[in-house]
C-alpha cells in the first residue's frame, strides 16, 4: 500500500489505540488493586520502585566507600565496616539493581505491548516473580542487619566458608532471587515464542525483543548453577562440609570454576537487556532504520552463547592451568567481535538518519564511549599476561564499572526518558534531562577514569588504606562519586516532578516506528482489544507516521 | 506429526532398565577400577537420565524444538564440567616440561 492510497477517513485514531479506555493506572484503583495485579504494566512500576531504591540504597554504601578513601588513613569508618560496606555495595547493586533492573522494568512493561500482546504469557508467574524478589531483597536485607557480609560480593572460599557475618543467608537470599530471574526469564521467552501478533515474524520484532529474548536464555542456563553454588558454600559455612577445602579433598578454585560460570554471563544478563535499549533509541531518535537488523539481533545471541565459554579470565592467577588460561584467554576475544559488531552497527545506523538530541540520545552517546571503554579495557584484562599485572587492583574495578555499570546506568536511563511518556503519559523537563544526563557522565568518569591509574599504579581493590601518593587519585574519584550521585538524584527529581506537572506526551513524541508506539500512552489496562495484525518492520522510518500506523493495524 | 507415545509396557520396561542399571553401577563400584570407576559410573548416570526425561517425563513424546532444549541443557552441563576438570587435569602437565624435582641441579 503506497501512502497515497490511504484515505482520511480510515486513519488511526491520533489518541493512539486504546485512548478511549481508561490507562492502566486509572483503570482500577485502591492498594489491592496493585497489590494483587496480573496487568505487566503495573508490576513494572511495583518493580521500578524496589530497583530504585536498591539503586539507592547500593549508592549509599558506595558513597560511604568512597568517602572513607578519601585520606590514606581512616577517615570516618573502621576496617571491619569498609569490608561490610564493599560487599553489601556489590551484593545490593549486583542482584537487586542491574540484574532485574531493565528487564522487570522496561522488558516487563514494552515487551507484550512490543509483541502486540495483552499480557505476558503467565501473569501470575510475573507478580511472583515480583513477589520473589521482594522476599529476596528482605532476606539479604535481614542478613545485612543480622550480620552483614565481608567476603566480597564474589564469596571466594576460604574465607567465605569462615567467616563470621551472616554468609549462609546472604547465599540464601541470592539464591531466592536467582528464582525470580527464572520466572521473568520464562516468562519472556514463552511470550516471544507464542504470543506474537499476526504477522510479527522473528526479523520484523523490535530489537529490544531480542535482546529479552537472549538475556532470558542466559539467565535460564545460568542461574541455576549459582544457586547450586552458593548451596554448597552455605553448607560449607553452616555445617562445615568442607566442600572446597583441600584437607578433605575439596579444591578451592572448583568454587571460582561454578562461581564464574555463573556471574561471567551475569554480566551480559546485565548489559544485554541495556543493549537492546541503546538499539531502540539509537533508531528512534536517528529517524532510521538499524544499519543492519541481523548483525544487531544475532550478535546478541552470539554474546549470549560465547559468553558461556569465557569464564576463566576471571581466574587467571587463582591457580588456574596454563591450558584453561590460555583456552578461556582466547575465548574471551570473542566477545570483543560480537560487542564491536554492535558497535558499528549503531554508529552507521547515525549516518542518514535525521538525529535528535534528546536526553536519551545523550545516554546513548555516554553509553557508547563508557562501553567502548570499559570493552577495549576488557580485551586488555583477558590477555593473561596483562591480568597478572592488573589483577585484584583498582584497574579491574575501573574497567568492570565503565562496561557493567556504566553500560547498565546510562541505558537504565536512557530507557526510563526514553519510555516515561509511554508509561506516565507525560513529558519530562529536556532541559534538565540533558544537564543531570551530563552531570552523570562527567560524574562517572571522575569516579571511574583515576582508578585506571590507581590500579595501574598498583593500588590492590578493597584495601581499606593506602599509601598517600595515591591519595590526589582518590580524592578525584571520590569528588566524581559525589557528583554522580547529584546527578542521578536530580535526574529521578526531573522524572517524579514530570509525574505531576510535566505537559502531556501524546501517543508518539518521538515519531518512533516500534510496535510499543502504537498504543495510547499510558496504554489502556489490556493493550490492545483484539490482536493487531503486523505488515511492517519497526524500524519503517522511509514510511510517514500514518502509513505506519496503518501497517500495523490495531483496535 | 508425533509418532512415539508413552505406554504401560514401555514405561515397566524403562524401569527395570533404571534397576539394571542401577546394578551395574553398584556392581562396577566393586571391581576396583580406578580412575575409570568414576566415569563409569557418570556414564550410567546419564543414560539414567536420559531414560527418566524421554519416556518418564514424556520427552520422547514432544517436538524437537522442545527436545533440543534438553539436549542443549545437557551440552551445557558437559562443557561446565569439561572445562572446569580440565583445570585440574592440566596444572601440571601443560605444556609439558621436565619435572623440577628430577633434576634438581641443572
Amino acid at each position: 500500500m503506497s501512502q497515497a492510497t490511504i484515505d482520511a477517513e480510515t486513519r488511526p485514531d491520533p489518541l493512539g489505540v486504546g485512548a478511549d479506555h481508561p490507562d492502566y493506572l486509572r483503570a482500577d484503583s485502591g492498594l489491592r488493586s496493585w497489590l494483587l495485579t496480573k496487568d505487566h504494566k503495573r508490576i513494572a512500576i511495583m518493580f521500578y520502585v524496589g530497583v530504585i531504591l536498591f539503586l539507592g540504597l547500593g549508592g549509599i554504601f558506595a558513597l560511604v566507600l568512597r568517602t572513607e578513601l578519601l585520606t590514606p588513613e581512616q577517615t570516618f569508618i573502621d576496617a571491619n565496616t569498609y569490608n561490610q560496606m564493599f560487599t553489601l555495595h556489590g551484593i545490593t547493586m549486583v542482584w537487586l539493581f542491574m540484574i532485574p533492573a531493565i528487564p522487570t522494568v522496561f522488558g516487563n512493561f514494552v515487551l507484550p505491548i512490543m509483541l502486540g500482546a495483552k499480557d505476558l504469557a503467565f501473569p501470575r508467574i510475573n507478580l511472583a516473580s515480583f513477589y520473589v524478589y521482594v522476599l529476596s531483597a528482605i532476606i539479604l536485607l535481614g542478613a545485612m542487619v543480622a550480620g552483614g557480609a565481608d567476603t566480597g560480593w564474589t564469596f571466594y572460599v576460604p574465607y567465605s566458608t569462615t567467616s563470621p557475618t551472616a554468609v549462609t543467608w546472604m547465599g540464601i537470599g541470592i539464591f531466592v532471587n536467582g528464582i525470580s530471574s527464572i520466572m521473568t526469564s520464562v516468562n519472556f521467552i514463552v511470550t516471544t515464542h507464542t504470543m506474537r501478533a499476526k504477522g510479527l515474524s522473528w526479523h520484523r520484532m523490535p530489537l529490544f525483543v531480542w535482546a529479552s529474548y537472549a538475556t532470558s536464555i542466559i539467565i535460564l542456563f545460568a542461574t541455576p548453577v549459582l544457586g547450586m553454588s552458593l548451596v554448597l558454600l552455605a553448607l560449607d559455612h553452616a555445617f562445615g562440609l568442607s566442600l572446597f577445602n583441600p584437607r578433605y579433598g575439596g579444591d578451592p578454585v572448583l568454587f571460582q570454576h561454578l562461581f564464574w560460570f555463573y556471574s561471567h554471563p551475569a554480566v551480559y544478563i546485565m548489559i544485554l537487556p541495556s543493549f537492546g535499549v541503546i538499539s531502540e533509541v539509537v533508531c528512534s531518535f536517528s529517524h532510521n532504520q538499524p544499519a543492519s537488523y541481523r548483525a544487531i539481533a544475532y550478535s546478541s545471541l552470539g554474546i549470549a552463547f560465547i559468553g558461556f565459554f569465557t569464564w576463566g579470565h576471571h581466574m587467571f592467577v587463582a591457580g588456574l592451568s596454563e591450558f584453561d588460561a590460555g583456552v578461556f584467554g582466547a575465548l574471551s576475544m570473542f566477545v570483543a567481535i560480537f560487542s564491536a559488531i554492535k558497535v558499528f552497527t549503531w554508529v552507521a545506523t547515525l549516518r542518514g538518519g535525521s538525529i535528535s538530541f534528546a536526553t536519551p540520545m545523550l545516554y546513548f552517546l555516554w553509553f557508547l564511549f563508557l562501553f567502548v571503554f570499559g570493552g577495549m579495557t576488557g580485551v586488555a584484562v583477558a590477555t593473561q599476561s596483562l591480568d597478572v599485572h592488573w589483577h585484584d587492583t583498582y584497574f579491574v574495578v575501573a574497567h568492570f564499572h565503565f562496561i557493567m555499570v556504566g553500560g547498565t546506568l546510562t541505558a537504565f536511563l536512557a530507557a526510563a526518558h526514553y519510555w516515561f511518556p509511554k508509561m506516565f503519559g507525560r513529558l519530562y523537563d529536556e532541559r534538565v534531562g540533558l544537564l543531570t544526563s551530563v552531570a552523570v557522565f562527567i560524574g562517572f568518569v571522575f569516579t571511574f577514569l583515576p582508578q585506571f591509574l590507581l590500579g595501574n599504579g598498583g593500588m590492590p581493590r578493597r584495601y581499606f588504606t593506602y599509601p598517600a601518593r595515591y591519595q590526589w587519585l582518590n580524592v578525584l574519584s571520590t569528588g566524581g562519586a559525589w557528583l554522580l550521585g547529584a546527578g542521578l538524584i536530580l535526574a529521578l527529581g526531573n522524572l517524579v516532578i514530570a509525574l505531576k506537572w510535566g505537559k502531556r506526551a501524546g501517543p508518539n513524541p518521538w515519531g518512533s516506528r516500534s510496535f510499543e508506539w502504537i498504543t495510547a500512552s499510558p496504554p489502556s489496562k489490556h493493550n490492545f482489544e483484539e490482536t493487531p495484525e503486523i505488515e511492517r518492520s519497526a524500524y519503517e522510518y522511509t514510511l510517514s507516521e500514518e502509513v505506519a500506523r496503518e501497517r500495523a493495524k490495531a483496535r | 506429526m508425533i509418532s512415539a507415545h508413552v505406554t504401560t509396557p514401555k514405561l515397566v520396561v524403562s524401569w527395570i532398565a533404571l534397576l539394571v542399571l542401577t546394578f551395574l553401577s553398584f556392581g562396577s563400584s566393586l571391581l576396583g577400577l580406578g580412575e575409570a570407576e568414576l566415569f563409569i559410573a557418570l556414564g550410567i548416570s546419564v543414560v539414567k537420565t536420559f531414560v527418566v526425561l524421554f519416556i518418564f517425563m514424556h520427552l520422547v513424546e514432544q517436538r524437537f524444538a522442545n527436545r533440543l532444549i534438553v539436549i542443549l541443557t545437557f551440552l551445557f552441563i558437559v562443557l561446565l564440567v569439561t572445562l572446569t576438570v580440565a583445570d585440574p587435569l592440566t596444572r601440571k602437565t601443560f605444556p609439558p616440561r621436565p619435572d623440577p624435582a628430577a633434576s634438581p641441579y641443572p
